[in-house]
């Protein structure tokens, strides 16, 4: 089962958006912010499948570095950042920095919890075909004795 | 302040090095004791009454000073029986028989001997026992009287030629004094104008100061301030003085039209000594009668090297029982330099001003770009929260059974996301409307126990201890705007100390005690009770005794709790907008009680020892 990490420091809308994935079928976990959130990513024994990061929490900055957090403890981990007041800045930096998708909280006429569930699907798809092309690349590499990952 | 040594310094002598005659030799000595003390007016009357009166041997005196927009007499310093119970202290400068000798003195401008009141048609009696009386005019270097000198003695024929020459010689030597004085009195004021309009931030108190303080320091009898309107084509009447006040806004002049009209044409000084003989005279300001006024002073107000408007001033034609030919009605040229200093100041603190506002402006939008952006960030996430949860709703519903558990804990979850958008939206609101007053006379000792009962739970809360001022008066204050004040600061006072210890809640006068236990804001008190506003009405030194410290009127209220206190830290963002260590609402909480508070007109301060727990000291002027 894919696990899934969601960081928001809105207790309402963090709970939310984890009862909506664990309806879906994930394993969820919750953080109550950026450090936590960090801390989280970093000493958790495996690496989650999927991290779901808001943007702005103790600072505006606060996604980012959980981003940044999350592709340093796997570079296959996916990340979507969360945000309640969007700009087009953010939202190029964000992908530009690996993440997967960047999904504004505020979407009229969109449920965005399904669009989330959608998008975490993806993601998660994504980070399973990384992780089979891997495999086969380490596979192909150790038949061929070459060490393609440590 | 220019400081010149006190006139004569070397005893006279004649030209031809002989010595000088006696009268002038004693006179000068004499003089010595009052040229040493100019700086104090009264000190120098003071000493001139006793010089006169040793010189001739006098027992009784008094000196006046001419007050020419009265036409009065001031009798400034008095010596000798039976003055305490003399209620005069003025003496109308009239023409009609039997006003007195020393008005003969002021209408004539020449001295006055007599050996005998009993047989003087000019004498007016104040006391049975005066026999023979001299006056002499205190008379300026450009002959103008200032005032009067005047001795008696109850013997018949006291006074001789010579007391008489000595008196004159003495008077014109203080003459002499009393205008450098009275010049050091104009510089002060003029000086004191400047600091005036540099502490000054409305724009029309600044301009009615102006208007005030230039009429007294120019003595003029009126004086207004006209500003070219948007389009340049008319001056408006913006301020006048004490009789122009319900003209303002009402009085034209195109520019080019009349005297005042010329000056803001030609962008230059003008005097005309009597208005009556210049054919650019309209005469169309109607607090004044056109034909009363006779001499016209108006110079243009340019700050930043562009026309802004005109400030005018102008005497009147004296009137028939006025003290005519005493000093003449026109400005000199020392007036034009006067007006022209003072128009300078003017300019500068409407261009210091017009920064100010452009600098709150831009302020104001800044604050406004960072509320709206926190805003739309909440409310976003809130709006985000609830529409999970109507989510979470629609998924329940449409399950082949019903929880109605699970609805229930979901429509929980939906009505605190709500309670949280609508606290926000009410910070939003208290914020935007806090500089709103609706005042009504208020007793604070009430309003703090109403608050108090309201807003302190009955359990798992500190006790509370009210020490309010039974003989605090009532206020005029908005009493929901500051309900909602202390309200906020009372939660936070719960919420930080917790249900141990006491909350203190505290009513009272700012008076000396208090202004002693927190200095720091003495200046404080005196700025929101408005009191250097009052001082300053007069410019002039008028009564010493008005100088003297009195404790602004204006009431406190305290917030003390025994929680952890503020760190030093701290304090300086504690009243920021945002700045929060809850996770509730925007944190405009301490921005919105300091937004109440100085709506109106007071200040708060944070004045607890960290550690100790915070101490909130609101004042309000007022009482």
């Amino acid at each position: 089962m894919a696990r899934i990490l969601i960081i928001d420091d809105e207790p309402e809308a963090r709970a939310a958006v984890a009862r909506r994935l664990r309806r879906a079928g994930y394993e969820v976990e919750e953080a109550a912010g950026e450090h936590e959130g960090v801390e989280r990513i970093r000493s958790n024994p495996a690496p989650f499948d999927l991290v779901i990061t808001d943007m702005v929490m103790e600072d505006p900055d606060s996604g980012i570095r959980t981003l940044e957090a999350a592709l340093a403890r796997d570079m296959f981990s996916e990340v979507i950042v969360l945000t309640a007041y969007g700009k087009i800045v953010q939202a190029v930096e964000c992908m530009r920095r690996g993440a997967f998708d960047y999904v504004e909280k505020n979407i009229p006429d969109v449920d965005v919890y399904e669009l989330l569930v959608l998008r975490a699907g993806a993601a998660l798809d994504r980070r399973l075909s990384s992780l089979q092309a891997l495999r086969r690349y380490q596979e192909i590499g150790q038949r061929e004795g070459i060490a393609l990952v440590e | 302040m220019i400081s010149e040594p006190p006139p004569t310094a070397t005893p006279p002598s004649r030209p031809d090095g002989q010595p000088a005659d006696p009268i002038e030799l004693e006179s000068f000595y004499r003089a010595r004791r009052f040229l040493g003390s100019i700086l104090d007016l009264d000190e120098l009357l003071r000493a001139l009454l006793e010089e006169g009166l040793e010189a001739v041997r006098g027992t009784r005196g008094f000196v006046g000073l001419l007050n020419r927009p009265r036409g009065e007499l001031e009798l400034r310093i008095t010596a000798g029986r039976g003055w305490d119970t003399l209620p005069i202290r003025t003496l109308p400068i009239r023409e009609a028989p039997g006003s007195g000798i020393t008005v003969q003195v002021v209408r004539t401008g020449e001295p006055y001997l007599t050996g005998d009141v009993r047989r003087d048609p000019h004498y007016r009696m104040f006391f049975p026992d005066v026999r023979s009386e001299l006056a002499v005019p205190l008379v300026n270097r450009d002959g103008w009287t200032l005032g009067v000198l005047n001795i008696e003695s109850e013997i018949v024929d006291a006074f001789s030629h010579r007391d008489l020459q000595l008196l004159i010689a003495l008077a014109n030597q203080a003459a002499i004094a009393i205008s450098v004085a009275r010049l050091r009195v104009r510089e002060a004021a003029l000086l004191e104008f400047g600091n005036q309009l540099a502490s000054t931030a409305d724009p029309d108190d600044l301009l009615q100061r102006a208007t005030q303080a230039a009429a007294e320091i120019l003595r003029a009898d009126e004086c207004a301030l006209f500003q070219l309107d948007e389009a340049g084509g008319n001056l408006i009447l913006r301020a006048g003085g004490p009789d122009g006040h319900d003209w303002v806004g009402r009085v034209t002049y195109r520019v080019g039209e009349g005297l005042t009209g010329w000056v803001a044409e030609h962008g230059a000084t003008l005097r005309v000594p009597n208005v009556h003989e210049d054919p650019r005279w309209r005469g169309l300001y109607p607090a004044l009668q056109e034909d009363t006024v006779e001499a016209f002073l108006a110079t243009p107000i340019s700050p930043q090297g562009t026309l802004w408007g005109v400030l005018r001033a102008v005497r009147r034609q004296p009137r028939p029982e006025d003290v005519h030919a005493l000093m003449p009605q026109e400005f000199t040229a020392r007036d034009v330099l006067i007006a022209e200093t003072l128009a300078r100041q003017v300019a500068a603190s409407l261009t210091r001003q017009s920064l100010l506002e452009q600098q709150i402006r831009m302020e104001r939008l800044a604050a406004w770009g960072e509320l709206s952006a926190r805003a739309a960030h909440m409310i976003g996430n809130k709006v985000f929260a609830l529409k999970g949860q109507l989510n979470e709703l629609e998924h329940l519903t449409r399950a082949p059974h019903l929880e109605a558990r699970q609805v229930l804990d979901v429509v929980a979850r939906a009505r605190r996301s709500t309670g949280q958008l609508e606290e926000i939206l009410n910070e939003f609101r208290d914020f935007m409307t806090a500089t709103r007053l609706d005042r009504t006379t208020t007793d604070l000792n009430e309003l703090v126990r109403a608050v108090a009962t309201e807003t302190i739970p009955r359990t798992d809360a500190p006790a509370v201890h009210l020490e309010l001022d039974p003989d605090l008066p009532p206020v005029q204050v908005d009493p929901g705007k500051l309900r909602r004040a202390l309200s906020e600061l009372l939660e936070n006072a719960v919420i930080h100390q917790g249900p141990r210890g006491t909350l203190t809640l505290r009513t009272g006068r700012w008076g000396a005690a208090e202004a002693a236990r927190w200095p720091a804001l003495a200046g404080t008190a005196r700025r929101i009770s408005g009191r250097p506003a009052a001082d300053s009405a007069r410019l002039l030194p008028a009564d010493p005794a008005a100088a003297e410290p009195v404790p602004p009127p204006a009431v406190r209220v305290e917030v003390q709790d025994e929680g952890p206190g503020i760190p030093e830290t701290a304090r300086s963002r504690l009243f920021d907008p945002f700045y929060t260590t809850r996770s509730r609402g925007m944190g405009l909480g301490l921005s919105i009680v300091k937004g109440i508070v100085e709506a109106h007109h007071g200040a708060i301060t944070e004045v607890g020892v960290p550690g100790e727990g915070a101490h909130f000291l609101i004042l309000i002027p007022g009482g």
